[in-house]
Parts: C-alpha cells; structure tokens; sequence
C-alpha cells in the first residue's frame, strides 16, 4: 500500500528536520521547519474535526441499534448538532450565541463535574490516611502538614506549619519531582527516537 | 481330508502341520494362496502351445492343476520347459467369450466362426510342434503327457505319471475312506489319466489337429465318468499328428462350446477370466469340433476335478483374485461349450466364476469362505446338453470327478441350496463386519496377540443396516476389549446426552469423548497417573465434620437501589436543601468566620515570618512583570477550562491586571479550545480600564500542544479570535500591533495553567524559538506547584527555567492583597482554610480508624 | 435572575446530583455535556485554524500554504477503505513533528536543565555565604538531601531489572538501597502532591457555590 510505504519515510524525514532544528542554527531550516510544524498544527485541528465524526457514528450506532443508553446518545448528538448549527450560522465561536451557549451550558456543565472532585476527595482523605507502612505514615504525615500549612488555619494549631510546608516543597519535594520529570523526559526521549527511527509506528494501522 | 498348498500332500483334517513338508496347515492356506496370489499369469488351455516356447516358472502353474495334484498327493511338476503360451492377464477384466457377461445378460452360443479360430489355432498349434519338436519323450505313466521338447515332454511326463500316481492314491485312499471319493469320481480320474503310454508324436500332432477343431470345453454334466474316460482313450488314437498333451489341451469340439454363464447377480464380469489367445483361438477354429474322443480323458478328469477348486481351495482362498486367470480359463473352457450345448457355462466354471468374485472379500469370514467354496463344491452338476456327446474326455472327467467328490457332503457343507444364496447375499450385501480368520500363531504379531487376548467373552451387538438383515446371522465377532468399551452399556461408557443423540442418532452408539479418550489412552500405553494423594485428600476433607472457623465477611456491597427520576428530584431538592443551610450558616457566621480564619487572619498571616515563602515566591514571581516597560509585549497563555475557572480565574485575572497596570500589552493564546473564551472575558473585564485590540488583543486557540506552541514562530499571521475592528483579522492587520512581527518581540511570557504539561511545553519548546533570554513565569494551581517547582529552582546556565512560580488560591489573595485588588481570591479564603480543617478532621478519623482495623486484626 | 443563571442552576444540580447516586438527570447532564463541548471545539477549530489556512492557500497560493490542506484531505481517506491507507501519511507527519519535539524538548529543556541543576548543586556552604561548618549548615543538609533524594527517585523510575553478570549481588543491593530512598521520597511527594489537589478542588467546590449563591441573591 501506498500510504503504508510512504508513511515510515514521512516520520522520519519530517521529525529528523524538525529534530535538527535543535541542534543546528539555519535560518533557511528554522524556516522550512516552522512550515512543517504550521502544518502539523492545521492538520492537528482538523484531526480534532474528524474525531467529532467518529464521536456521532458512535452514538448514531447506538440510537440506530436502539440499545438503552440511545436516549443519551439522542441527547449527545442533539447537543453537538446544535452546536455545530449555532456556530457556523452565527460566525465563530466569538459570536453572541456562542457566547451565550458557552456561559450557560458548556461553562456550568464543566465547573460543577469538576466540583464533584472535592467530594470524593474527602472520601479518599478517609480512605487513604490508614497507616500501614513506613511508606503510608511519610505520606500522611506530610499530606497533613502541608494541607494545614497552605491556609491561615493551619497558625491556629501550629506557627510553624507554614515555614514546614515550605522545606518539604523546598528539599524532600523538589528532590522526588526532580526525579519524576527526568523519569519522564527518559521515557518521552525514548518513545520520540521509536518513531524518530522508524521502528514505533503508530500511525500504520 | 486337507490338502497341504506347498507340498500337495493330503493331511487328515484338524493336523495342525504338514505330515509331508511340516508346513502349518493353517498358516500355508494363506501363504499359499499367497505365493498363487503372485501367479500373474495363466495358462491358455485351448489355444495351446505358441511358436515360441516359453518357460513356466513354478509359481505359474494353474491353480486348478495345483488342486488337482495337491489331492492327489502329487508335488506340483516343473513346467520350466513347456512351451505353453502364456497369456499375462493378472486380472482379465475382459469376459472370457463375449461382452455378454458383463452385462449380465445370458451369453449367446459361440459362433461356429469362432469355433473356427479356435481349431486353426489347434492347427498351427500342432503344426509348430511337429516342426520344432520332433521326438517326443513317451509317456510312461498316467501321470505323464506329452510335451513339446524333450526336456518339456519329459516334464509332461512326470506330470502325467504324477497325475496317474494321484488317482492311484485316490482310489486307495477312497478305499480307506480318507478321501470321500465315489467310485465314480475314480473312474472318471482314470479316465483322465491315460492307463497306457501314449505316444508322443501322436501326442504331439494332437494339438496340431487341435488347432483344425473347434475346442470345447465338455460341462460336467455333459460327461459321465464313462463316456469321459473313452472319450480320452479314444481321442488318442485318433489324432497322431498333434502331441497328445497338446491335443488333449486343446481338443475341445465347437459343439461342446457352451455359452458362459450369465453372471450372477452380484458377480462381477471383471473378474472373470479372459483369455484373448483362448478367445482367438475359439475365434479362429470354427466349424470343426472336436468330437468326445478327441479330448483326452487326462483332461476332462482335470476339468472335472478343477470343479473341486472350491473344496481344495479351502486350503486358501485369500488369494482369488490371482485365480481370475483361472477362473478365466475355465470360463474359457466353459465358453467352449457353451456353443454346442446352448446352455450357460458348466457349472463347475461358474461356480469358478462366483469363486472369484468372493474373492473380493477378502476378509470373508470363515464360515463365508466356506460357504462360497460350497458353490462350486455343492452345486450338482446339472444334466448334460445333449451336445455333451462331444465334450472332451479330460474334461468330462474332471467334471465327473468334481462332481463326485462333490455329492459327498463334508461336516462342514451345509445344505447345498443355502450356500449359494448365502454365496449371493455375501456378495451384494457384505456383512458390517468382517473378521479375518485367525492366523497362525507363528504369524500373529504381538499387537495382534494382545488384541485376541483382550476379546471379551461377550461379544457386542452388531449394528447391521436393515437391508443387511438378510444374511444369516453371523456369529458376532470378538471385539477387543477397548474396542468393546466404546459401546454404550458396556466397559462404563456413558450414555450419550439425550440432546446430542437426538440430533446425531448415530452418536448413540458411541461413547463420550472423554471414554473415547480414555480407551484410546489405555490402548496406546499412555500412563495415568491417578491422583491418589489428591483423592485421599479431598475424601478426607469432605468426610470432616464441618468446623466453625472464624471467616473474615466480605463487606456486602449493598447494590444502588434503583431509583426513579422523581426519587432522584426529591434528593436533589434535599440535597440543594443542605447546601443553602450551610451557606446561610455560613453567612451568619461570616463575620466570626472571617475574623478567623478569612481575609483578615490572612492578612495578618502574610505579616508572620510563616509567610515568609509565599511572600516570597510572590516577589519573585513579580519581578518580571515589574520589569517589563511600558507598550512591552506580553504573551499570556491561558491553558485552563472552565472546570478549574473558579481557582485560575482569580490568578489569571490579578496577574492581567498587573501586566496592564505595568504598561505591557498583552496577547493571550490557549491550548485549550475553551481557552480563548475564557481569556476574551478576562480581556473583556479588564476592556473598560485597557481597550481591547489596542491593550489586549486574543489570538485565539493554538492546536496540538508542543506543536502549537512551536506554532508561534509565525506570529504575524495568527488569526485573531475576536476582531476588535473589521480589518483586524490577523494580528499583523490591528494596526496597533503592526509592530509585532514575531515571538522575538515578546518580552515576557506568562503561563496561567491549571496542570503542569502546559507549562513544560512551553519552558522545553520557547527557548528554541528565539535567540537569547526571554523570561517565563507561570501561575498554575496548587496541584501543578510541586511538580513545577523544579523548573523553577534550575541551574543558572539553562535556559530552559521558570523566573517565577505561584499556585493555588492562597497565592491568588496574597497577590491580591498585593496588587491592592481584593477579589474572588481573598473571599474564598475563609471557606477555604474551614474546608481544610474539615479535611484534617477527616483524615485524623482516617488514621484513627486505620490504627483501630490494626489492632483489632492484631 | 437571567435566563442563562437559570439553566446554569438547573445543570449545576444536575451534575451535583451525582452525589446521591448515579442517575437520569445526571447521564442527561454529563452527555449534554459532551456534546457541546466537542461542537465548541470543532467550531473553534475550524474558524481560528483550519479557515485561515484556507483563505491563507486562496489568497496566496504557494506549495508551502497548500501543503497543510493537502494533508487535511488525505485525512479524509481514512473513511474509505479503499483509500484509507492514504490516511497514514498525515497522521506519520503530524506524529513525526510531534515525535521530534518531544525528544528535543526533553533533551533540551527538561533532561539538561534538570541534570545541570543536580549537578550544579553545592555542598559547600561558602557558596550559600555561611560560614557554618558542613555537618551544622543546613545548606549542606539541605542541598545533600536534595541529591541523594533526587538519584534515589531517579533510579527507582529507571531501574527495574534485576542485574546479572559479575557483582550481581552488589549492583542489586545498591539500586535496592537507591530505590527504597527514592521510593520514601516519592510518598512524600505524592503525599503532598495529594494535599495541594485537595485544596485545588476544595477551591473549585467553593466557587462553584459561591457562584450559587450569587446567582440567587443571598449576597
């Protein structure tokens, strides 16, 4: 196939350049490589199209099959669809109606799911702060120093929470997050050179 | 009276072993008929001797003129140098005479013309004899005939005198009462067997004679034991000219020619012999039939006796199908005479006929073996056509011969009309089973030993289709016994589920996979081990009384009761109930609260040193914005949602302000697609103080995270997410901003984010887009600050790092109290430090609880 | 009370419902939720990217310009089966850009910054101006804390197989050592990290009320 044999070509040509960019000062390669990765951002945001369209042939499956969450997925393409039809009739998404949209629908739905959050929070708060290890009693001895030593409450109990606080995201905490991003920036290298080198490709089907 | 196959000798029935050669009675009836299953060839009676004489190996020597020594305790003769013409036709598929026989339908009468091939072949016969062989060795005994060589009449000779020596012990035995042998059947053998020397040029021009006359093959019927004797006497003084072997060979009349029997039902055609020379010669001699005299009595004594093939192939018979040849010459001989006798072939060649088409099965069972060697042997011959007259002597004598040994019944015969029905049945309808006779000891494998030991005593049902019920009932083989455990009711097998019987009937009969498995085991030697320890053990366990051990209940997980939408209303109602009684709770201790623990116990707190941090990080947090001058401009990056609006509003709205307040202008991007919208309002508060598109301008949304950020290097022409004006479209078309021409002229960028990947791609990717230092700074939520904080405290030499870092909303108010702009931040400080103190309440709880489970597991 | 206080409310309880169990109203909520927000950011996309990179390729036509909607409509073929391996080269573009980015950026802007300011850190106390000896200067504890913390968290996230060869034993016992101090670190990382998320959605909690109570008046 056609796609499949040029793609791997593709990967690794496009991110040798863009990865070149890095090391190498050019301004003709800092140009080429800034169209690439405009490119890459267009087509990014019409990825984000399609991934609509495959959101609604799910849903319409469901409502096609008429299954017992059909009612929600009616509910859900309803939504999309009239959002889709108030964006583009009234121009963008700065328009009026999409404004009133966002500060009526989209922005309450999304604060309160969050504010659900804090809930099982203090169900967690209960369920985790059971010490059975060394491990488990560091944990919720700093949790609790420095849950009261963010806020004025914590003076009321102890002057010197806040100062603790402050150590622990100083020395104990910068140490283990420091450990953490290399950690992580390890794996990000390593998961990049897999498509750089052509040997991880996701992209094929 | 058993005939031993290898040696020929007569051995009493039930010896074991050959009292002549020791071989195994029983083993040799296979291996002899084996070793004449090899016998490609056959003997072309009536055509006789061809021009060029050919050698005849042991192992091709007829099988009826084996039985016929055999019987008569004579070892087989050599016919090394007889020059028979040796037809090769290891299975004539061809009818002996005509294409009748395949078809079923009664065989016409031969043609006179074909009686005319088949003396002109006699003829030549004869002809090429007196040429090439002159002398002929005189026949000294009964046994003897003439040959056409001297070493081959010399052979012919001892065969004849074998033949005569035969009859002797025939006679005497029958005396004895060894050999159930009528009288009869005695003279008819003395018939065939010529009581004085014959001459051999005589003899030898016989078959040249034989050659001019119609050969015939005399029935048995046609030929009493008298007239088969003179016929064979009297033949000999006649014809002179051909050798007298030859002549009795081959002198067969055209009367005499009978029409081959129609086939059986049953039977088929292919197997019968087809002899094409016989045929040629049939063919070719036409009108001329050799009258009775002219065939020897030697002859129709062999052909009386070849009748007894049956009986004397109880010897072996596994091997029929080698005796297609033979059979095909009988049918030759009996086609003979089916032209002058009009009738269908004698009966001893059909009986040959059907012989060999029991052949096919070869794993006949013994007592069908019997029953189809009772066909020829039982059979009476029936009358003899009026045309019988001329039948050769030999052949009448045989016939006779077989037809006397024949009468006599043995224990084993059964009714004679019975056998050949039974002989038919088994023809069309072989039975399910078929069990080979057992073989010799010597002979059994070990594998097949063991099977025959392992027979059950009780043998299982047999399951014979309905049309098969015909056959007499068989007595039911021994099945091995891991065969017989497959059957259901016996070795334990388990009945078949009632469904899948219902759907597979034949299943029925079939045991479970798992016994199929099991006896399939036990018969390859596959060792089980049985668990004993295993089974002990669990006997042991479930013999135990049942003990009251403390098992720990699992927590029940009550299932959700199901709820309808007006129960899921009233809840919420409550619900909606508790939470206004707590704020009106709230609001009435407000006052008390705030002194507490809001905004004035926070004010007073950041005047404590243990505020000293977050003064701190404020400081260094503004310091960059400080030092930004006056028309500067600032990118803002508004990478949170709606969902954490209520912490990063304050935050990014406090740092807005200090960024305007300080002169700058500000741009704000978003990698969230909810992003510009929340930055427009931020931008739209501030418009009444800063003027948005000439203080503020929004750019709207930037796709796929690292690649958007990267993204920026094309500033210029980045779309504007809402035109202050109509000809601001891009950011290089607001007028006020036309002196922007890319990321290099941004002087300060500042990151309000709610987590902290947004932050690290914009510190990994920034400091690529441009030459030399820009300063970052990032507001982010209390839950992105410890994972920042690294970036913040870098080494100096990295480019990559954060100038400052707050988060959370304890920052926002102290960056509130700062700016001197009191807002949402400061005013959720009360709610906030009381809904951490119920947090600690709760985790102390927590602890308590965790300490309790502890001990109590303890 | 304006209309859209109104039905933020009516969603607000909704969603909050969930507390009590799940439910109709809240699957109603949540899937509204969904709905609107892939439209919004479909529409968001559309006018603030994808339009502009076509008026861009109308209003100047250069391969550079065309290249982005090239590849937009390559993405396309990914619905016909017959063509759908087409689909793979946009995809291998946009994963290649991204790919290199990310190692760059790794590099460059986490693993070198992060490893300079490890190794650049001092224990010497003359650097933080003390002049307390090394073992009573907190910036040598501080600093030394700082260190052994970060390599034993670095190599409990590396290092997971068990080593073989020579010195087997010791090398195990060693990143054993490491691996427990970095995993003490972890929890209390994680252990604070736990707070701060507490306080972040306890905030979002109250200004979700505090917005309640303002949009019925009772302050």
């Amino acid at each position: 196939m056609l796609g499949r044999l040029v793609s791997v070509p593709v990967a690794m040509g496009v991110g040798l350049l863009v990865l070149a960019s890095y090391f190498v000062t050019d301004v003709q390669l800092d140009a080429l490589v800034s169209g690439l990765v405009y490119s890459a951002s267009v087509v990014a945001a019409f990825a984000l199209l399609l991934g609509l369209v495959n959101l609604a042939r799910f849903h319409l499956a469901r409502v096609r099959t008429r299954s017992p969450e059909s009612i929600y997925s009616i509910v859900l393409i309803g939504a999309l669809a009239a959002t889709l039809a108030l964006g583009f009739i009234s121009g963008g998404p700065n328009s009026q109606w999409m404004q009133h949209l966002f500060d009526s629908v989209l922005f309450p739905l999304q604060a309160a799911i969050y504010s659900l959050l804090a809930f099982f929070i203090v169900t967690a708060t209960y369920r985790t702060f059971r010490v059975r290890s060394v491990e488990t009693a560091l944990f919720v001895i700093f949790a609790v120093v420095v849950l009261l030593g963010q806020t004025p409450a914590g003076i009321l109990l102890w002057d010197a929470l806040p100062m603790i606080k402050d150590w622990i995201f100083d020395v104990p905490v910068l140490a283990g997050t420091r450990g953490i991003l290399m950690g992580v920036a390890l794996g990000s290298l390593a998961t990049g050179m897999r498509v750089l080198v052509g040997v991880g490709r996701p992209y094929a089907d | 009276m058993s005939i031993c196959p290898n040696c020929g000798a007569p051995n009493q029935i039930g010896i074991a072993n050959c009292v002549r050669c020791g071989v195994s009675l029983s083993e040799t009836k296979e291996s002899g008929s084996a070793v004449r299953g090899q016998q490609p060839t056959s003997i072309s009676i009536p055509s006789g001797v061809s021009q060029k004489p050919t050698t005849f190996p042991q192992e091709e020597i007829p099988d009826w003129l084996e039985i016929l020594l055999a019987r008569y305790g004579e070892p087989i003769p050599t016919f090394e140098d007889v020059s028979v013409e040796v037809v090769s036709s290891a299975a004539p598929t061809e009818p002996l005479a005509t294409p009748h026989l395949a078809s079923g339908a009664p065989e016409p009468p031969r043609s006179e013309s074909e009686d005319a091939e088949l003396l002109g072949e006699v003829e030549r016969l004869k002809r090429s004899l007196v040429e090439e062989q002159p002398a002929t060795k005189e026949i000294s005994g009964a046994a003897d005939l003439p040959i056409k060589t001297p070493a081959a009449s010399r052979e012919v000779d001892d065969w004849l005198a074998e033949l005569r020596a035969l009859q002797a012990n025939v006679a005497s035995e029958s005396v004895s009462g060894s050999i159930p042998v009528g009288p009869s059947a005695e003279e008819a053998l003395q018939g065939v067997l010529p009581s004085e020397p014959v001459d051999n040029a005589a003899q030898l021009e016989r078959p040249e004679a034989a050659t001019e006359e119609t050969p015939s093959i005399p029935t048995e019927a046609s030929l009493g034991p008298t007239e088969l004797s003179e016929s064979v006497t009297t033949s000999t003084s006649e014809e002179e000219s051909v050798p007298e072997w030859l002549r009795e060979l081959g002198l067969v009349s055209s009367e005499q020619l009978v029409s081959p029997p129609s086939v059986e039902p049953g039977q088929t055609s292919e197997t019968l012999g087809t002899l094409p020379m016989a045929e040629k010669g049939i063919s070719e001699v036409s009108g001329a039939t050799p009258s009775d005299e002219e065939i020897p009595d030697w002859l129709k004594r062999l052909i009386a006796i070849s009748s007894q093939v049956p009986e004397a192939a109880s010897t072996g018979e596994a091997a029929r199908s080698e005796e297609s040849g033979t059979g095909g010459e009988l049918e030759e001989l009996s086609s003979a005479e089916g032209a002058t006798s009009g009738e269908s072939l004698p009966d001893w060649l059909r009986e040959l006929q059907t012989m060999e088409t029991t052949q096919l099965d070869a794993a006949a069972p013994p007592e069908e073996r019997k029953a189809a060697e009772r066909v020829p042997e039982e059979r009476e011959l029936p009358s003899a056509p009026e045309a019988a007259t001329s039948v050769p002597t030999i052949v009448e004598g045989i016939s006779s011969v077989a037809a006397a040994e024949a009468k006599i019944p043995t224990s084993e015969e059964g009714p004679p009309a019975e056998w050949l029905a039974e002989l038919e049945e088994l023809i069309e309808h072989p039975p399910a089973e078929q069990m080979s006779p057992p073989p010799a000891e010597e002979e059994v494998p070990d594998w097949l030993r063991e099977l025959a030991a392992e027979r059950p005593e009780e043998e299982p049902e047999v399951q014979v289709p309905v049309e098969q019920q015909k056959t007499p009932p068989l007595e039911p083989a021994e099945l091995p016994e891991w065969l017989a455990q497959l059957h259901p009711g016996e070795g334990g097998s388990e009945a078949v589920p009632a469904q899948t019987a219902a759907v597979f009937p034949e299943s029925q009969h079939l045991a479970s996979g798992e016994d199929v498995i099991g006896t399939l085991r036990a018969r390859l030697g596959v060792p089980q081990v049985p668990d004993v320890e295993g089974a002990t053990l669990f006997r042991e366990i479930v013999s135990e009384p049942p003990e009251m051990t403390a098992v720990p209940v699992p927590e029940e997980v009550e299932a959700a009761p199901r709820r309808n939408i007006l129960t899921t209303v009233i809840w919420a109602l409550v619900f909606v109930a508790i939470l206004l009684g707590i704020a009106i709770l709230s609001l009435a201790l407000l006052d008390y609260v705030r002194d507490l623990l809001g905004e004035t116990a926070f004010q007073r707190f950041l005047n404590t040193p243990a505020a000293a941090g977050l003064v701190a990080s404020l400081e260094e947090f503004r310091e960059p914005i400080v030092a930004v001058q006056q028309n500067d401009i600032v990118l803002l990056s508004i990478e949170y949602t709606p969902a954490t609006e209520a912490e990063m509003q304050p935050l990014a709205r406090v740092v807005l302000h200090d960024l305007l307040g300080h002169g700058a202008r500000v741009l704000t991007v978003s990698q969230q697609p909810e992003g510009p919208a929340l930055a427009q309002r931020l931008l739209d508060e501030a418009s009444a103080t800063y003027p948005y598109g000439e203080r503020t301008l929004n750019l709207g949304y930037l796709p796929g995270e690292a690649v958007g950020v990267r993204s920026l290097e094309r500033l210029q022409g980045r779309q504007v997410y809402a035109s202050p004006n109509r000809m601001c479209h891009t950011l290089g078309e607001c007028p006020t901003w036309r002196d922007v021409r890319g990321i290099e002229d941004v002087k300060l960028f500042v990151i309000v984010a709610d987590c902290a990947e947004p932050v690290r791609w914009w510190i990994e990717q920034l400091p690529t887009m441009f030459l030399g230092n820009r300063p970052m700074i990032a507001a982010v939520s209390a839950v992105a600050l410890p994972t920042l904080r690294p970036y913040l405290i870098s080494a100096s030499a990295a480019r990559t790092r954060l100038e400052g870092l707050i988060g959370g909303v304890t920052a926002a108010a102290a960056y509130e109290i700062y700016t001197g702009e009191p807002g949402r931040a400061l005013g959720m400080m009360a709610a906030q430090s009381a809904a951490h103190l119920g947090l600690f309440v709760v985790a102390l709880a927590g602890i308590f609880a965790g300490i309790r489970a502890g001990t109590g597991r303890q | 009370m304006s209309t859209e206080t109104i039905i933020a409310a009516i969603l607000t309880f909704m969603i909050w419902s969930y507390v009590l169990g799940d439910n109709p109203a809240f699957r109603i909520a949540a899937h509204l939720l969904i709905g609107t927000a892939a439209g919004y950011a479909a529409i968001v996309a559309w006018f603030n990217v994808v339009q502009p990179a076509v008026r861009d390729v109308l209003l100047r036509p250069t391969p550079v310009a065309a290249l982005p909607l090239v590849l937009c409509a390559l993405l396309v073929a990914r619905a016909w089966p017959p063509i759908r391996h087409l689909a793979a080269i946009p995809l291998a573009f946009l994963l290649g850009v991204g790919s290199a980015l990310a190692v760059g950026g790794a590099l460059f802007g986490t693993l070198w910054s992060q490893v300079l300011a490890t190794a650049s850190l001092s224990l010497n106390p003359i650097d933080a101006h003390e002049s307390q000896p090394f073992l009573t200067s907190s910036f040598f504890w501080q600093n030394l804390a700082i260190l052994i913390g970060t390599l034993g968290t670095f190599c409990y996230f590396t290092f997971h197989v068990r080593p073989r060869g020579p010195l087997s034993g010791l090398r195990a016992t060693f990143v054993r050592f490491w691996s427990g101090v970095g995993l003490w670190l972890i929890m209390i990382t994680l252990g604070a990290l736990f707070a701060n998320a507490a306080m972040s959605r306890f905030t979002l909690l109250i200004g979700r009320v505090q917005w309640l109570i303002e949009a019925f008046g009772l302050r």
